[in-house]
């Protein structure tokens, strides 16, 4: 058996700890917002919080990640009013969705990590793929987020 | 169109409708019904008591913002807000067949499908016509029920209201008395400058799911007792499946059946990963293919075939004399290599069926060809069987084959249970349709002022449209494949057309034909179909005869284009907007024009270019007239998604083939662009009234020759095939 700590709630699975935590959360727990795209942490569709820090679910196991705090796009905020979300919708991000969730996640922990992130940082900070080609978008609504939260606090 | 009044009685079975309302459908073809007659069609605008507005639209979201555009059109005739929008999806339905691919291909394709950028054009005015129908039945219903003439009823947000005793009633309260009234034939539409939400940023309404993660994909179906799986292709083209070693796979925890196709297993399991690791252990034993299948036999193939004679597709004047009193003849060839749709969300479907009924549920650009496969499957009757088409994670063209849907259906009638199959990465690339090969040979006449005199142009490559089972007229009559040719002169040489040359470019002695050469790598509709590959070839070319015959390449086009003020007026934008011929120093231009389905478009991209041949892309400025634009948001993504699509093509992979199998397999051997690879992007869309064009895919065909005529403005190195290698620069 394995425990997991999925936004805030524990699950006691009956999974091997070598099953992948993106399978888990879509499969057994049926949090289906965090996505598969290619399996190997390529293009990050399937990006996570395990605490503070973006993972690649593709790549982790669950018995990895046994006991941490794990955040998935549906435990971001609810209502999605975390300002990453509001900054999203601002800027008319999204295009087929897919990849959105991931992007989120990557943009909120770059965010915790860089406040004010520079382009060059959102360069290096943003690597998730997006078929749709919704990268201009994703900058302008990481800027704004920035702005946003600098008001807030 | 005619609206007609759908019998209440019948979805009174369905929750939604259990309250009454008022429910309308499109109906060209149904006749105003009886009461209990023919009614088991579903409804697609339904208003609840509630007034809450359920809208079922023909086109399958995505990305695009279909679904957005179409409940805006009906928003601004029923003069409601978009927040009174509750409930939008793509319906399979009868009424819903395409009348844009019927009318160009005399009705060998009458089914519903999303592609080819024209479900604006196809769906506009009905969505419009729909919303003024129902606001027409309401203002009605209030007139009778205050026994006022119908004159001094106003709709207006939701509410009708009566000017004179300042009463009103909301939409909800009226529309079971509404559904009991006749629909106008023809009620009034509004003019333009009356549009309240049309040709505005309104945001897009499927944003708030897609940023919560709630948004339904192909991949996210689940019901209850579903099983999962995954398929493994033969990887060599063209190879049978004889059997499988599957002792190994049916050895991995949770995998509980492998069922061999023709061409692939299923491994079905209690999980896709249990799924994904017993294909990896399974074995298949194959026979045929064609293991001698390469890159280089392909373009061999293309060269020799370059000496045949072809199928004319366009034809203007005397080429030949005029190719004879040229003053200069110049020979050009051009190559695009196959590219993937690799679309986020690898191929899946879901279904679920017994003796009774199928439902399959699938991220589709045709729910008819859907309903097709499962109906060869299941062998049930359609009425039995129902589609429902999810959310896609992006399409490109490759959602609108129905192979995928075959999977599912089998596992689900082999094993009674629902089955969900998701592809892998590998198998998705691997198995693909893709962009097809081709090699253009492009030969300008030039006079002496350096105008071109007359081109000849071979489009050699596969017909694409070959494989489809419903051989589309302009192959089976004229033997050549619109799919492919069209860009190129083409002139919309469809079935019951004469083909109008009259807005392209005025070369005036012109011959383009087109010689089939099929290969057994299957190919199919990649973003922007023929006129990636022709686009590229011809605005290269021009660009070639630019500097050949000493023009600055806006100036030839406009001499081109003096016939055609939609265009002029681009290209003038255009060089204003991007500072052409103002480039900052180490900085190069190159610009591209395009007329696709009646958008008129142009891009200048700026670029510099390192000793090393790494090409940087500064700024991309992109002026398009696509005629009325419904949505300027959704409008400017598709064009700024659209460049970065063809942008990836022009910089990054392709698709291989050695030894008869593709050699790419995911993102790590065929790269994307990235976010730091991103330009700036400037998009400014020119404002009229005239009859809408396509946006879907009008972004991806201009970039890739802007991008290489800039980059021979950097190095005096021309390039002839994308993506650009950097070794090709130093």
């Amino acid at each position: 058996m394995t425990r997991l700590k999925i936004n805030g709630k524990q699950y006691t699975l009956n999974l091997e700890p070598d099953t992948p935590l993106l399978w888990a959360l879509r499969d057994t727990v049926n949090l289906t917002g965090t996505k598969y795209g290619c399996g190997i942490q390529q293009c990050g569709a399937c990006t996570v919080l395990i605490g503070k820090r973006p993972v690649r679910s593709c790549g982790i196991t669950v018995g990895e990640v046994a006991g941490k705090d794990i955040t998935t796009i549906e435990g971001l905020s609810p209502e999605s009013r975390h300002p990453v979300q509001k900054a999203w919708i601002a800027e008319q991000v999204p295009q087929c969705g897919y990849c959105q969730s991931g992007q989120i996640m990557a943009a909120v922990s770059l965010l915790e990590r860089k406040p004010n992130p520079t382009d060059k940082e959102i360069d290096r900070g943003m690597l998730n793929l997006c078929r749709c080609g919704t990268y201009t978008r994703v900058r302008k609504a990481i800027h704004r987020a920035a702005e946003m939260m600098k008001e807030v606090s | 169109m005619r609206i007609v009044q759908l019998n209440r009685r019948d979805f009174l079975k369905s929750s939604i409708l259990a309250g009454g309302g008022l429910v309308l459908g499109l109906s060209g073809f149904a006749k105003l019904t009886k009461a209990g007659a023919d009614s088991s069609l579903p409804p697609y605008l339904y208003i609840a008591p509630d007034g809450g507005i359920h809208l079922g639209v023909p086109s399958a979201e995505m990305g695009q913002g279909i679904h957005t555009t179409l409940a805006m059109l009906l928003a601004e005739e029923l003069e409601v807000e978009m927040s009174q929008i509750h409930h939008i999806e793509t319906l399979h339905h009868p009424d819903f067949k395409h009348p844009t691919f019927r009318e160009w291909t005399n009705s060998a394709i009458n089914f519903q499908i999303t592609g080819g950028s024209v479900s604006i054009r196809a769906w506009h005015l009905p969505f419009r016509k729909l919303g003024a129908t129902a606001r027409e039945l309401l203002q009605a219903a209030a007139a009778r029920k205050w026994d006022l003439p119908v004159a001094e009823c106003r709709a207006r947000n939701g509410r009708i209201e009566h000017s004179g005793t300042g009463r009103s009633l909301g939409y909800g309260e009226l529309s079971v008395s509404a559904s009991r009234l006749n629909p106008p034939e023809n009620p009034p539409l509004k003019s333009p400058e009356q549009f309240r939400l049309l040709g505005r940023a309104i945001p897009r309404w499927d944003t708030r799911g897609k940023v919560k993660g709630t948004a339904v994909f192909g991949t996210d179906v689940d019901l209850p007792g579903m099983l999962y799986g995954t398929v493994k292709h033969c990887v060599v083209c063209g190879e049978k499946l004889t059997g499988v070693d599957d002792a190994k796979a049916k050895a991995v925890p949770g995998v509980i059946a492998i069922i061999p196709l023709e061409d692939q297993a299923v491994v079905v399991a209690d999980s896709t990963w249990a799924a994904m690791q017993g294909a990896k252990e399974l074995t298949l034993h194959t026979s045929g293919g064609h293991k001698d299948l390469s890159d280089e036999n392909i373009i061999e193939q293309f060269r020799s075939d370059l000496a045949k004679t072809g199928v004319p597709v366009a034809h203007r004047g005397d080429p030949a004399t005029a190719m004879a009193k040229a003053i200069r003849v110049m020979e050009l060839e051009y190559e695009s290599p196959m590219q993937a749709h690799a679309a986020m969300e690898p191929l899946c479907a879901t279904a679920s069926v017994t003796p009774e009924g199928c439902e399959v549920w699938a991220p589709t650009q045709s729910s008819d060809f859907a309903m097709m496969m499962a109906m060869g499957v299941t062998e049930l009757s359609p009425e039995k069987i129902k589609v429902h088409t999810t959310y896609l994670g992006g399409g490109f063209g490759r959602k609108v084959e129905y192979d995928f849907i075959t999977a599912p259906l089998v596992a689900s009638k082999v094993l009674g249970k629902p089955v969900k199959i998701t592809w892998t990465r590998e198998e998705d690339t691997r198995h693909d349709f893709f962009r097809p090969p081709f090699l253009i040979h492009m030969q300008f006449g030039l006079d002496v002022h350096g105008m071109p005199l007359g081109l000849r142009t071979k489009l050699v490559g596969p017909a694409v449209s070959r494989r489809w089972q419903m051989p589309p007229p302009w192959l089976e009559e004229n033997g050549y494949d619109w799919v492919v040719t069209i860009g190129m002169f083409d002139g919309y040489n469809l079935p019951n057309r004469t083909p109008d040359l009259s807005k392209a470019y005025a070369i005036p002695n012109l011959q383009v034909d087109f010689v089939p050469s099929d290969i057994q790598v299957p190919t199919g509709a990649w973003r922007s179909i023929g006129t990636s590959h022709n686009t590229f070839a011809l605005e290269s070319s021009l660009d070639e005869v630019s500097h050949a015959g000493g023009h600055d390449p806006f100036e030839l086009r406009k001499k081109l284009l003096d016939h055609n003020p939609r265009a002029l007026a681009v290209l003038d934008r255009s060089a204003e907007l991007s500072g052409w011929g103002k480039a900052p120093d180490g900085r190069f231009q190159g610009m591209s024009y395009a007329d696709y389905l009646e958008t008129y478009q142009v891009q200048v991209v700026e670029v510099s270019v390192s000793k090393r041949g790494k090409i940087t892309v500064h700024k991309i400025t992109c002026v398009v007239d696509c005629g009325q634009v419904f949505n300027s948001h959704i409008a400017k993504q598709q064009l700024e998604g659209g460049i970065l699509f063809g942008l990836t093509a022009a910089l990054k992979g392709e698709i291989n083939v050695q030894k008869g199998q593709i050699v790419q397999s995911n993102y790590d051997d065929y790269p994307m662009l990235k976010l730091k690879d991103t330009p700036e992007i400037i998009v400014h869309l020119i404002e009229n009234h005239e009859p809408p064009g396509g946006l879907g895919e009008a972004g991806t065909p201009l970039i890739g020759p802007a991008v290489a005529n800039a980059v021979f403005a950097a190095t005096g190195k021309r390039v002839r095939r994308l993506p650009i290698k950097r070794n090709d620069l130093v």
